[in-house]
């Protein structure tokens, strides 16, 4: 492979990453922690999840490979599914990924207030509250956005894989380095239970949203067809890899009630081992996580909202465009209120984690939807030349039954307002979709 | 023969894009190479546009060039061309492709939206 070709391929992989790598995965961690109950248990629900991602990962790259620069799950639910249910799935899909930037905006928030604290106290630290700073990150984030500021590809890969570096090495040092300078080691691997492991492993599910951003960018010509469709399965197997080393870390290292009390186990597994200068890099690491994810998942947002609106499949002054910036400005001023208004509702109800719920659960039956999808596209002989997986078919239809089974076992094991939200979002989306696309 | 009449539709747009008066002061700086690709023929155009203006519309059968591509079949896009259907909708149904910088694509809508209100 040539330099610029590994170059570019390198930024597929970083881009299928990017979004991922979110600071709120952390408050998740707690969830997932919460369900899995034991070491061992942990371990093994974030392992299935990475494999189980990794699947519905070669499911979108087939898909992707077929349809190449596909506007996000519509194109791929469509002929399975029927238009209707496509675009329902897609819209509730928009919603999912707003409420997950109104989370991170909280949680970068929290993160940014503990780093003032260091420094400040007393009416200064009182008015710069979380939410606060959530406002004037995000609102940073928009005006960027608008003004159509490009951050340079390369730039950005590099804080990518920056991140991920910095988590792996942290995580490694806490597990077999300086274990005895934190308050709490974990041996003990503990009981097994395949339900609690399962459990955890829907909400680590939760962990990859936003993979299957890169297939919304259609940036790149070259290799398009073969080079995107790889780079999302190895994007995955990257994460997971990350996710199953700072999952554990912080398992082994962080006492839970530190876990349930405050949203940044990362910091504090930073603090543990190095002091402030340790709290300080970790803080560092979050905000770039979060503004590796602002960055990539508002972008592959805002796109697809705006050419909804353009189509007149969502309203049509969503599909404006700056005449000066030519941003689709209103696409991303829609974003912003959406999730500004999760960081007001998550701030005055003390509450992340029914909205990570929602996310995880719906997660799961998109991606139960997305495999459909690609055994249908294998079974109608519909596959691309350029990406095909073989067994495809046994392998998309497990994943099918297995997503379905997860995405279940979620609603079951949370409170009812997760199910009640899910069902009545995508009822409503349906009625929505059979109205907007009468003929 | 689609491509003759896709040749034949891409100078009329181009006249279309250069007499509009807006357009021109809106994209005076913008310079691109935009590839239409035909991927029932294999063979393409390329648009030159420097300064806001198109200079030139070339055959070519080089699938990789261009700063912006947009692929498709020739009868789609000879309609889309004409201002017959909607790119907006051919791109989220997955008819047509495209690929380029962010930028490029919405300057693209923006000339729709201008030439034809869509």
């Amino acid at each position: 492979m040539s330099l610029k070709r590994a170059l570019k391929f390198s930024r597929l992989v970083a881009v299928t990453m990017g979004t991922p790598l979110a600071s709120s995965v952390f408050p998740s961690l707690m969830l997932l922690d919460l369900a899995a109950r034991s070491l061992i248990n942990e371990v093994v629900a974030v392992l299935m999840a990475t494999v189980l991602v990794i699947i519905a990962a070669l499911a979108y790259g087939e898909l992707v490979s077929i349809y190449p620069t596909a506007a996000g799950n519509r194109v791929f639910l469509k002929k399975p599914l029927g238009d209707v249910i496509a675009l329902a799935l897609s819209l509730m899909w928009i919603f999912i990924l707003l409420g997950a930037a109104g989370v991170e905006g909280y949680v970068v928030g929290y993160v940014l207030h503990y780093l003032i604290s260091l420094y400040v106290g007393g009416i200064a630290l009182t008015i710069l509250s979380p939410l606060v700073l959530s406002l004037i990150v995000m609102t940073l984030i928009l005006a960027i956005n608008i003004l159509g500021v490009e951050i340079s590809g390369n730039f950005q890969m590099g804080i990518t894989y920056f991140i991920a570096a910095s988590l792996i090495v942290i995580s490694i040092i806490s597990i077999f380095i300086f274990r005895n300078t934190v308050p709490q080691t974990i041996t003990n691997i503990g009981n097994f239970n395949l339900i609690d492991a399962l459990s955890a492993a829907a909400i680590g599910v939760y962990f990859f949203l936003g993979f299957g951003r890169v297939t919304t960018l259609g940036e790149e010509a070259v290799d398009y067809k073969r080079g995107l469709p790889l780079s999302i399965p190895i994007g995955v197997s990257i994460l997971g890899i990350v996710f199953i080393f700072i999952t554990t870390a912080i398992f082994m290292r962080v006492p839970i009630t530190s876990l349930i009390s405050m949203l940044i186990p990362q910091v504090l597994l930073g603090k543990y081992l190095l002091g402030s200068e340790g709290a300080i890099f970790m803080i560092i690491v979050s905000v770039l996580m979060s503004f590796s994810t602002f960055n990539a998942g508002v972008l592959g947002t805002s796109r697809l909202i705006y050419a909804l609106g353009r189509e007149g499949t969502l309203p049509r002054f969503l599909g404006k465009i700056h005449r000066r910036y030519f941003t689709p400005y209103t696409s991303l001023l829609f974003l912003y209120a959406i999730a500004v208004l999760m960081v007001f509702i998550i701030t005055y109800t003390r509450s992340f984690s029914i909205p990570l719920y929602v996310a995880a659960g719906f997660d799961s039956f998109m991606y139960a939807a997305i495999g459909y999808s690609a055994l249908w596209h294998v079974r109608h002989k519909l596959g691309s030349t350029s990406f095909h997986v073989r067994g495809g078919s046994i392998i998309y239809l497990v994943a099918t039954i297995i997503f379905t089974l997860l995405g279940i076992l979620l609603l079951i094991t949370t409170p009812p307002v997760v199910t009640i939200i899910i069902v009545l979002g995508v009822i409503s989306l349906i009625i929505y979709a059979k109205i907007r696309l009468k003929p | 023969m689609a491509c003759d009449e896709l040749e034949r539709v891409l100078h009329a747009f181009s006249e279309r894009y250069n007499s509009n008066e807006k357009l021109q002061k809106m994209l005076r700086k913008w310079s691109v190479d935009l590839l239409v690709w035909c991927k029932d023929t294999g063979n393409g155009f390329l648009i030159n546009v420097n300064n806001g203006r198109v200079v030139s519309i070339m055959r070519t059968e080089d699938s990789t060039t261009g700063r912006v591509k947009v692929v498709g079949e020739s009868a789609i896009l000879i309609e889309m061309f004409k201002g017959l259907k909607n790119p907006s909708h051919l791109y989220l149904d997955g008819i047509i492709e495209v690929y380029g910088p962010e930028r490029d694509q919405i300057i693209l809508d923006a000339i729709v939206e201008e030439l034809w209100g869509r």
